[in-house]
Parts: structure tokens; C-alpha cells; sequence
């Protein structure tokens, strides 16, 4: 890791920057001070020796940056570079970055393991923050005027099918963003815009097919352009075949101002019209007092819905999974964009406006200019830029109008709705929503899906013939509605249909219910791995018997520190309920190897597969190990869970994770707080040396779950990822079989449940092999359920099974691959 | 006198440490008028480190080795910016006569030369600047030419002299270039350089040393 020395003519300032500096890094960067003379009667000043000392206290590091203070700070620090050995010298640099702004930056650079350019890199841009908060206006129209970059042209051809929507748009800004440069971007001669503005790179409408011209300034100019080929590579993010979706299909005529509109999430719903059509804020153009504080309240206000955004984006990733989660991306980008608040800055001092007006006018010139453009995917982000609009000036104005609050089940009518309404939805009371505008692919459209809510959007200004507490019924798979008073009978038949629709619904589900017994009658238990909520919902309807996996990381991701108690607490109940009581076994922190999370502080390792992972991490975070074991113990009181511990190795880990887990209880029974005592508790098979401590580990633990890919890679001692080996990487090798029946055998005869839930188990051939060697649970990814269940049943097990080892039927890889085939 | 012995080197040592402490207020009053105020106090400080020194340098016959002493004790004793450079001065001149226990006129302005570019880099400071350089780089100049002309270390040295106060006088109307004075800018204008200065009184000495 890199040092970082202080020079400062005052002692008390450079141990000063030093407090700074270690809070930010934790104490994880060496920083020395050389700070004021050693005389008394006069300390103020810089002393060559000192800061010789101090480079060759730091001799060990990769790299020694030396910030100074004013004046003779650095002639000194020059003195003192050539006072230390030729070595030492070459591998300190002295940096001209500002003494704190350039401490704190470099110490959060050198944390990450970075060599000693990108550390003083990183110190000289630190003023950034500060001068973009502080710039005097002037400035910025100056900047603003500057659209255009002389430099580097590149062209990309936009490959993805959607076009530079809003996704790609954050992913590029965010790759602009990785390298030092200024970079304009436009397309189809229109003006040039800065590449680093969310509101203007995803206002260029471009489409498939369409070429990007970047012009680019800056000594990274040529790295761009590779990572910008590589972007147009990896399709821009997207996957390589999206459907787009065939509105046209689904619309219903709007024949005689019949009321009509897409059909874009289904579903049947039928009740009460609750009328939210007042969704528009109020702004007046009133003239600022004071144009500060119309700033500083824009500001405020703006940092309170993003801290609101984060929050849901978190609750989304958790709930929904990442997919959905990325929606807010947008937003985030769109609160943080610095152009576009340069501009509603420029209006508050300029025309002396108040802040709302200010805001209203710019965005709703970015809705005109979304709205504007041909490509419907695009158009649809409009929805999104009024919800921003709308929560901010709600938050200034204090206004909470916008909120919907249900007080009974209804069937909610809009002009628009956005993501985040959507998500702030109880979803026990909506029973549907109508919208007047939006679309297939409006994010708030996405999430409906999600949710489980029928949607039909863009019914258009017949929306107005719904009146409040309206009866109706709308056909979200065909976009129909229809209201009692104008068609009682058409209603009825929608009941029918909606009667009729459950009951398919019902009859699938029946049949993906139905127990996986083969055809000699040996009954299988098949289980679904899943990492949210949301994809417990499905793995139910496909029939899975409870959960193998659950995998909480996820929960962990993507955020800037760990989950609550309470936050875990009420994702976990929301598994268990959308399981309806099924089994479900979730797996505590697995993270480390390639899974990482920035504020765990896992420095870089050497080998991070053989490093801090799993439950070896846990048993060195015990609060935050602690706070999850709490949160499960809790759920256990209602719902059956199992705790599956990852990554053991030895004995020794599960003895120490049970005896917290026995702390957590203790704790618990003391404030009367109910748990399950009988918990049953289990480990992943992933680490090898398990095959040999079976028998010692079942007095601690209840059952075993294999974990394919990481015990295979560590069996094999072979890294899928690198193709130079890869070949062999198989879960399927002899050796990993052979591993997997000794599990088998081990567990039967230590009285250990045993499952399999790694990919393998979505393997039609392996599922028949692996029955053969006497496996009998398997946990998958939930679409291939039926399938798998499908296969189960059509099998003959006990004429099949091998009784003796499995080497005796395979030798090679290829052994058991042409096994499949005969 | 055609040779600079031991003792004269000693003597201008021990003149400079008693001017500069003769000096302090009036050094600090200039410093305090464009400048941090500490220029006086830094230069005693350094010089009465260099006097407490003398008995030492005068059992040592290396002549390389005390002004390389004498350069390290400034460093490590003025704190402002006149240490290193003053410091880097004297190294410099000391390591270009490593060994000698007398000076030629020649061996003198070699040093004298390598001394001042030592500070110019240390300082990145050019004449001009309104610094110490203003007085050194001149004198530089002057000891050159004194070469071809075949004089005495005593003319030599009066000469110098007179080219330095000549020069820190000029130093008045200048903008401050480095420094603390340079965030004055136009306002450092009618005010003499404190390290110019410093530096006449160093040469001063040093002409004073060979008289006695």
C-alpha cells in the first residue's frame, strides 16, 4: 500500500490533517507527520531531517506520496529526497495536491490497494468537490457555453436494440466518468453535449444503428476509446436479444373514445376507482428574496430525495433483485447531475426566481424533450423526469399530496405514475392501475409487473370518463375496461374471465405442486435457490417444495453499510411469506472470492478464493455476523428456517459460529423475545476437506448442502473463469462425483440430511445421474423446476442405482459426458 | 593574498554569525514589511548554531568538510525557507572543494559558482525575482570575471561587495516573484528583499574576515 507523509510548518497541523486522514481510512494507511521544529521558542517552521525521517519510516510501503504546506514545505521536502537513498527516492513522490482535501483523497485512493500515480492522481483532483460547490456563477455559464471539446474524435456505432436509453446512458457517463478527460458526445449533427450529463448524453434519442461521435480531450483520451469499443462490445450493457415489446398487439382500439389502453402487466382486476388524476404539483412563479437560500433550499431539498431514492433503491434490490433495482439509477444520476443544477441555478440568480420555479421550468423542458423524441422506449423516460421533478418540489414545498395512501382495496386512475409511487404502493390495496399516459416499457410499468399488479397504461383523455368510486373491471393482458354503469354484462363476463383466468392459474400451479416420485415410487424433494424475495414468489408457482438456498448477500450489495436488524428482518418475513410456510434454508453472509462488498473492508488479498470468505469473514465481524443471526432467529419463531453457515473448512468454524448462534438465543430467551430452539443448523460442502470431517461435524450440525462450482473448483484445484484450464472445469468429473457420493454415503450414515444445490442441479443428465448415486434432495434455480420434476418422474430408480463406486463406471470426464448420449 | 587559509574561513564564519546577530531586528523589519517576519530571527538562530560550531571546524583541516557541516547545521537549525537554501549553498560549495585545507581564487569562484546554482535550482528563483538571488547571481558573475584579471583576494572580495549592495539596493523596486512577499504582488514594490539582504551581510563578512 501507498504512505502518505505530512509535512506542515505547525506540529499541530499536520497532526491534525494525520486525525483527518485516519479517521477517513480507519488507520488503514500509514501516515507520517513532519509537522513545526523542534525549538521551542519558536516551532513554526519545516525541518528537512524530520521529513527524512518520516519517508524512511514508510520505507516498507509500495509507494510514499509527501503532501506539503506552504513555502519552504516543499523546498524542504525536496532537500530531504536527496538526503534519503537512491531507492527510497524513487518511489516517493512529492505531490502539489492541497494539504487536507489531498491527504483525505489520497489516503481513500491508497486504501484500495492503488499504486502511487493513481493515489497522487486522485490528491490533485481533490479541490474538484469544493470548487463545483463554490464556483462563482459567472463561471459557470462560461462552462456551460463550452460544449464543445476539440480533441480525440471517436465513433461507436450504438449496437443494443433499445437505443442509448436510460440504462446505457448510466453506464456510459459512468465509463466517461473512469477516465481523465473532457469529452463531448453527439449524434446526427446535432449540437455536442457533455459526455458526463445523465440530462444531456440521454437526450440524444439515439437509436440501434446510430453513430456516437465523441471528441475527447485529455491524456487518457486513448483509453477511452478502448473502453468506449469494449462498451459497444458488451452491447451497452444490455442484453444481446431483447424483445421489444409489440404494443401494438395488445392495444385496444380507441374506437369511438372507447375506454381503452395498453395492456402492459396481467392480470384481471375488479373494483372501486380511488382517482389520484391531481398528481400536479403547484407552482407559482414567484420572485426570490434572497436567490441563497433558494439554493440552499434546492439543495436540501434535492439531497433529501436522493437519500429517499437510495433507500427504495435498496429496499428494490432486496425485494425485486438488481434489475429492477437499476431503475433508479436514472434518478440518482439525474439528482446528481451538475449541468442540470447549473442551469436551475442560473435561473434563481439570474431572473431571481424562487427555487420550484426555477426546477419546474428546467425539467419540464427535459419532459418536452423526452417527450419529443421518436423512439417510444425513450419517450417513456419522461414519466421518470416528472416523478423526480415532482418529489423535489413536493420536498421544498413540504407537500406530501403526492403520497398515495389507500385506506381500502381500489383500483388506483392516473395521469402517470413513477417507479418510486409505484414501489411506495401497499400492495394489499391496489387492486389495479389505470393510467392515462406511460407505457410498455415505462419503468413504473416494469415494476407493476413485478409487483403483481394488473396495469394499463395510455388509455388517453377518456380516462376522464372513470369518475371516483366508479365499479369497473380492467383486463391488464388486453388493456380493456369497462365500467359497470355503461355494461353490467360485459362486467360479469370479465368476473367469468378473471374466474376463469385464476382457475388456469391454479390448475398450473396444481400440476407444479405435484411431488417429484419416480416411477417406482422414491420420492424426491425438489428446492429452489433464490437471492430475493421476489424470486421466492416465482420459485412457489413453479413448485418448489420450500427454499434450498437463499442467498442474503444480496442483501448486502450495493449499498454504503450493512442492513439493520429490523431491515433484514422484515426481508427475511417477506421470503417466508412469499413461501406460505414452506421450508426455506438461507445461507448467513456469503461474501469474499469474487463476491465484493466495498464496506466490508476486505483489503486486496493475494488469493482471495483462499482468503477471507464466507463464514471465515463472519467469525471476524461477530456484531455484524450477530445482527443477522438475530434477525433469522426471530423469523424462526413463525416460520420454519433453517441456517446454513458457507465456506467450512473445519470443525473449529462451526464450533464458533454455533456458540455465537447460542449467544444470539440466550439473548433473545433474557428479553423474552420468541425463537425456535430446534433450528436446525447445516453447512455448504464447498471446501474439501469436509469429505473428512463428516463424522466429527455431524454432532454440531444437522445437514449438509453441496455446493458444486466452489467444491468442484477446489477439488480440481482449476478456475472456470481461466480458459487456459477451464476445460476440465466440470461438476460432472469423476473425482467431483466421486466426492458428491462419499457426501452421500457419510451423511446417510451420520444421520445428516444432504442436498445439492449448486448449478448442476439444473442438468437434466446430472439429475438422473446424480439420483443413480443416491441423491435424493436437489435445490435450482426456480423456472427449471417443472421441468426437472418432469424428468424425476419418468425415472427408475432403484433398477438404476449404482451400489458400487462411481469410478468403477468412469475413468475421464469424457466417460461420464458419453455416458449422457447412450 | 593569493590563498584563503583555514583561519580566514573560520573568521568569516564566526563575523557572519556575530553580523547577522547585529542584524536580526533590522533583517526582521524588512521581512515583516513584505514578508512572515521571521528572517532575522531564522538567520541568527541558524548562524549562532554555526558559532557555537567554530571550535569544532577549527580542529578540522578539510575545508570540504566544514563548509559541508556548516550547510547541514543551516538546514537543520533555520526552519524558514532561508534554511535550505542557505544550506544548500554552502553543501554545494563545500562539495566542490572536498579535501582542500586552502582555497586558490580559482578553487573560490568554481565553488562559489556551484553554491549558487545550487540554490537558483533548490529555489527555482531567477535574478529578477526579487531574492537572494538577486545578490549571489551577480556576485557569481563578478568572481568569473575576476579571474582573468589576476587579482587579489582582497580586491576581489571588495569588489564583490560593492556588487552586492549595489544589487540588494536594487531589489527594492522589484515585485516580489517568491516566497511569502509574492502573494503581495504590486504592494512588495519600495521594499528591500530581507534574503537579499542576509546575503550582502554574509559577503560582507567575508571581506571583513580577510582584513583583520
Amino acid at each position: 500500500m501507498v504512505g502518505i507523509v505530512i509535512v506542515s510548518h505547525s506540529k499541530m497541523l499536520a497532526e491534525g490533517v494525520k486525525e483527518l486522514a485516519n479517521q477517513m481510512s480507519q488507520n488503514k494507511v500509514a501516515v507520517i507527520t513532519a509537522g513545526g521544529l523542534e525549538d521551542t521558542s519558536s516551532p513554526i517552521g519545516t525541518d528537512p531531517f524530520k521529513i527524512k525521517d518520516a519517508i524512511e519510516a514508510l520505507s516498507d510501503s509500495n509507494g510514499i506520496l509527501v503532501l506539503m504546506d506552504i513555502g519552504s514545505a516543499v523546498m524542504n521536502a525536496e532537500l530531504a529526497l536527496d538526503l534519503v537513498d537512491e531507492r527510497l527516492k524513487h518511489k516517493t513522490l512529492l505531490c502539489e495536491a492541497p494539504l487536507v482535501e489531498g491527504a483525505i483523497a489520497a489516503v481513500a485512493q491508497a486504501m484500495t490497494g492503488a499504486d502511487i500515480e493513481a493515489v497522487a492522481n486522485e490528491a490533485k483532483h481533490s479541490l474538484l468537490g469544493k470548487q463545483t460547490l463554490l464556483k462563482p456563477v459567472e463561471e459557470q455559464v462560461e462552462t456551460d457555453a463550452f460544449t464543445d471539446v476539440v480533441g480525440k474524435e471517436i465513433k461507436i456505432t450504438v449496437p443494443n436494440q433499445l437505443g442509448l436509453h436510460a440504462r446505457p446512458s448510466v453506464k456510459l457517463i459512468e465509463l466517461v466518468n473512469k477516465f481523465d478527460v473532457t469529452a463531448t458526445v453527439s449524434t446526427k449533427n446535432k449540437p455536442f453535449v457533455a459526455a458526463d450529463s445523465i440530462s444531456q448524453v440521454s437526450t440524444l434519442g439515439a437509436k440501434k444503428g446510430d453513430i456516437l461521435t465523441f471528441r475527447v480531450k485529455g491524456k487518457q483520451a486513448d483509453d477511452l476509446e478502448i473502453a468506449l469499443k469494449g462498451f459497444v462490445k458488451q452491447n451497452f450493457g444490455d442484453p444481446v436479444n431483447t424483445i421489444i415489446p409489440q404494443s401494438n398487439k395488445k392495444v385496444s382500439k380507441h374506437v369511438n373514445n372507447k375506454l381503452a389502453g395498453i395492456g402492459v402487466s396481467n392480470g384481471i382486476a375488479i373494483g372501486h376507482a380511488k382517482l389520484l388524476k391531481n398528481m400536479v404539483v403547484n407552482v407559482k412563479k414567484e420572485k426570490a428574496e434572497n436567490t441563497l437560500l433558494e439554493i440552499s433550499k434546492l439543495k436540501m431539498a434535492i439531497e433529501a430525495v436522493l437519500n429517499n431514492i437510495i433507500d427504495l433503491q435498496q429496499k428494490t434490490m432486496a425485494l425485486y433483485g438488481k434489475e429492477d433495482a437499476e431503475i433508479f439509477d436514472f434518478h440518482i444520476f439525474m439528482l446528481n447531475d451538475s449541468k442540470t443544477l447549473d442551469k436551475v441555478e442560473q435561473i434563481i440568480n439570474n431572473d431571481c426566481l424562487c427555487a420550484e420555479y426555477a426546477w419546474y421550468t428546467v425539467f419540464s423542458d427535459l419532459e418536452n424533450k423526452y417527450l419529443e423524441m421518436e423512439d417510444a422506449y425513450l419517450k417513456e423516460r419522461a414519466a421518470d423526469i416528472v416523478e423526480i421533478r415532482n418529489k423535489v418540489i413536493s420536498d421544498i414545498q413540504r407537500d406530501s399530496k403526492n403520497d398515495i395512501i389507500l385506506t381500502e382495496p381500489a383500483i388506483l386512475v392516473v395521469d402517470e405514475i413513477g417507479p418510486a409511487q409505484t414501489l411506495s404502493l401497499d400492495t394489499d390495496k391496489v387492486l389495479g392501475i389505470i393510467s392515462m399516459h406511460g407505457g410498455e416499457t415505462s419503468h413504473a410499468t416494469i415494476l407493476a409487473r413485478s409487483l403483481g399488479i394488473p396495469a394499463i397504461t395510455a388509455v388517453g383523455k377518456a380516462i376522464s370518463d372513470i369518475k371516483e368510486n366508479d365499479m369497473l373491471a380492467m383486463n391488464g393482458s388486453t388493456g380493456d375496461i369497462v365500467l359497470k354503469s355503461e355494461n353490467p354484462k360485459k362486467i360479469n363476463v370479465l368476473i367469468l374471465e378473471k374466474e376463469k383466468e385464476d382457475r388456469v392459474i391454479k390448475e398450473r400451479f396444481i400440476k407444479a405442486k405435484q411431488p417429484a416420485i419416480s416411477n417406482d415410487g422414491v420420492e424426491f424433494k425438489i428446492l429452489a435457490n433464490v437471492s430475493s424475495p421476489k424470486e421466492a414468489k416465482l420459485a412457489f408457482v413453479n413448485g418448489a417444495e420450500g427454499i434450498g438456498l437463499y442467498r442474503t448477500e444480496f442483501l448486502f450489495m450495493n449499498r454504503e453499510s450493512a442492513p439493520s436488524e429490523e431491515e433484514q428482518y422484515s426481508v427475511y418475513k417477506q421470503l417466508c411469506e412469499n413461501m406460505k410456510g414452506l421450508p426455506i434454508t438461507i445461507r448467513t453472509l456469503d461474501i469474499g472470492g469474487d463476491k465484493h462488498i466495498p464496506y466490508m473492508g476486505i483489503g486486496e488479498e493475494n488469493n482471495p478464493f483462499l482468503g477471507l470468505r464466507g463464514i471465515r469473514y463472519c467469525l471476524q465481524n461477530i456484531p455484524l455476523f450477530k445482527t443477522q443471526l438475530r434477525a433469522l432467529c426471530r423469523i424462526s419463531a413463525a416460520y420454519q428456517i433453517k441456517i446454513m453457515y458457507p465456506m467450512v473448512g473445519i470443525v473449529e468454524e462451526v464450533l464458533s459460529a454455533n456458540k455465537i448462534l447460542r449467544e444470539v438465543q440466550n439473548d433473545l430467551k433474557k428479553q423474552n423475545i420468541p425463537f425456535d430452539k430446534n433450528m436446525q443448523v447445516g453447512i455448504m460442502v464447498e471446501v474439501p476437506s469436509v469429505l473428512f470431517l463428516i463424522p466429527q461435524l455431524a454432532k454440531e450440525i444437522n445437514f449438509l448442502s453441496i455446493g458444486t462450482n466452489d467444491l468442484t473448483q477446489y477439488l480440481l484445484a482449476l478456475d472456470r473463469e481461466n480458459t487456459n484450464v477451464s476445460k476440465y472445469f466440470s461438476a460432472l468429473h469423476p473425482a467431483v462425483l466421486s466426492a458428491v457420493q462419499t457426501v452421500i454415503k457419510l451423511a446417510k450414515e451420520n444421520n445428516l440430511e444432504v442436498s445439492l444445490c449448486g448449478e448442476l442441479a439444473r442438468n437434466q443428465n446430472a439429475t438422473k445421474l446424480l439420483s443413480r448415486i443416491g441423491l435424493r434432495n436437489f435445490s435450482m434455480s426456480s423456472p427449471a423446476i417443472p421441468d426437472i420434476k418432469e424428468v424425476i418422474r419418468n425415472l427408475s430408480i432403484n433398477k438404476d442405482t449404482m451400489n458400487s463406486s462411481v469410478n468403477e463406471y468412469f475413468t475421464t470426464l469424457g466417460d461420464v459426458k458419453s455416458s449422457f448420449s447412450s | 593574498m593569493k590563498t584563503l587559509q583555514h583561519k580566514h574561513i573560520i573568521k568569516w564564519f564566526e563575523l557572519a554569525s556575530l553580523t547577522l546577530r547585529e542584524n536580526k531586528d533590522y533583517l526582521t523589519k524588512l521581512d515583516s514589511e513584505i514578508g512572515d517576519a521571521d528572517h532575522g530571527f531564522n538567520m541568527e538562530r541558524g548562524f549562532n548554531k554555526v558559532h557555537n560550531k567554530l571550535e569544532e571546524f577549527s580542529l578540522n583541516t578539510d575545508l570540504g568538510a566544514i563548509f559541508k557541516n556548516m550547510g547541514m547545521t543551516l538546514i537543520s537549525s533555520i526552519g524558514g525557507a532561508s534554511g535550505p537554501l542557505y544550506g544548500t549553498f554552502f553543501l554545494q560549495f563545500g562539495m566542490a572543494i572536498v579535501t582542500k585545507t586552502e582555497l586558490s581564487l580559482q578553487d573560490f569562484v568554481t565553488a562559489f559558482e556551484k553554491g549558487v546554482n545550487g540554490v537558483k535550482l533548490r529555489g527555482r528563483a531567477s535574478v529578477g525575482d526579487k531574492t537572494m538571488i538577486d545578490v549571489l547571481a551577480p556576485v557569481a558573475d563578478r568572481l568569473k570575471e575576476s579571474l582573468s584579471e589576476n587579482n587579489t583576494f582582497e580586491k576581489v572580495f571588495s569588489d564583490i561587495v560593492k556588487s552586492a549592495e549595489k544589487s540588494m539596493k536594487s531589489t527594492v523596486p522589484l515585485i516580489a516573484k517568491k516566497g511569502r512577499a509574492s502573494y503581495l504582488g504590486a504592494r512588495s514594490v519600495g521594499h528591500q528583499d530581507a534574503g537579499a539582504t542576509s546575503s550582502y551581510l554574509i559577503l560582507k563578512s567575508l571581506k571583513e574576515a580577510i582584513e583583520e
